[in-house]
């Protein structure tokens, strides 16, 4: 009789920790991950995030080889957010960033991931990142498609694991794709 | 006399963002279609219609000699773009550093941080990036002149019904990137 009540409460509790998992897996990053662009001497920063307050350290990584990070601090909210992100469901906020440690390449997207740089781990030219319990290696990816950047943030090593951020950046020029379907679906 | 490569030629052949530089029948194609949506109420922004091969041609060749190490002297040649890609030095032979300085500039001058296509639909002009938003439902003509109305989500060119309507005019979705809208979907 035991036995008859503790398999039903086992796959019960097996659920319920899936499900907890799943939960974790599925957690949204769009308020603590958004783009970057410096250009002209200004750094541009949109994200799905409006309550970002003046000083907020942002930590810019460099998604293409080499990656490096670099960290800034919002300078206040902008009107327009950067130039090539565009008609999102829900509008972006726009910000101005001043860099404090580091170089951007200018007119480069960056993720611009809230927090200071010692969340971050650099090795072999390579970023990873601990953005939780869930996440502690995540990895950072950028490709092109035909008119713009692919930026994803992977779990753990790109395209290899579950994708847990992505934002498309229009450059507004023709470039080589390089994109896999895991990087734009 | 050619000219030399540098930051001067940035500013020739700009791109358009009109849809008269389209060429024909796609032209009239994307025309149609944004009638439809004007029609329809839909909010539309153009980014970019055509963008002159000739453009491409120095984009592309600038950023293999300055990043790719292409020899400047084994960039092909293009009709209608007189350009010089090797610079010289003062003992007259080819000044390599020069060269990819110059190269270098335009880079810098077209903005331009991942590998510029040849060849692309918008040098064809079959093209056109377009932002379409709308609230509500839509109700739009599709090209044989019957109308439908769209409930569904998003309101934005990612939206799939719109893209059926778009095909009806041929003017066809690249799901990979939001704005992009062609002759074939490419």
């Amino acid at each position: 009789m035991k036995l008859m009540l503790l398999i039903p409460l086992t796959l019960f509790l097996a659920f319920c920790g899936g499900a907890r998992s799943t939960d974790t897996r599925s957690m949204d990053y769009s308020a603590r991950i958004g783009t970057a662009v410096q250009s002209g001497g200004h750094v541009c920063f949109s994200i799905n995030n409006a309550k970002l307050s003046p000083k907020s350290v942002v930590s810019l990584v460099t998604p293409s080889n080499p990656q490096s990070v670099a960290e800034a601090e919002i300078i206040g909210h902008s009107a327009t957010g950067c130039p090539g992100i565009r008609n999102e469901t829900p509008p972006q906020s726009g910000y101005e960033l001043k860099l404090v440690q580091g170089t951007i390449q200018d007119f480069m997207p960056v993720i611009a991931v809230s927090g200071g740089a010692d969340q971050f781990t650099s090795a072999a030219s390579t970023v990873t990142a601990h953005l939780g319990t869930d996440a502690a290696n995540a990895s950072f990816r950028s490709c092109t498609s035909s008119d713009g950047v692919h930026l994803t943030v992977w779990r753990a090593k790109p395209l290899q694991s579950t994708r847990l951020w992505h934002q498309y950046y229009y450059m507004g020029q023709d470039l080589e794709p390089t994109c896999t379907e895991k990087d734009t679906r | 006399m050619p000219t030399l490569s540098g930051s001067s030629w940035v500013n020739q052949f700009p791109n358009s963002s009109s849809p008269d530089d389209l060429t024909e029948p796609f032209r009239a194609n994307a025309k149609n279609f944004l009638a439809a949506l004007n029609t329809a109420g839909a909010s539309v922004s153009i980014s970019s219609t055509l963008r002159p091969a000739k453009r491409a041609f120095l984009m592309h060749y600038s950023y293999k000699i300055a990043k790719s190490g292409l020899d400047p002297s084994a960039a092909p040649a293009m009709a209608g773009v007189d350009i010089n890609w090797v610079h010289t030095g003062a003992n007259g032979k080819p000044d390599i550093t020069a060269s990819r300085k110059a190269a270098n500039d335009m880079v810098s001058g077209y903005g331009i941080v991942y590998a510029p296509a040849l060849t692309s639909r918008h040098t064809e002009g079959k093209a056109i990036d377009m932002d379409i938003s709308w609230s509500g439902e839509l109700t739009i003509a599709k090209a044989d002149g019957k109308s439908v109305t769209i409930k569904s989500s998003p309101r934005t060119g990612a939206n799939t019904d719109l893209q059926t309507v778009g095909a009806s005019y041929g003017v066809h979705k690249l799901a990979t990137d939001p704005p992009h809208w062609s002759s074939d979907g490419h």
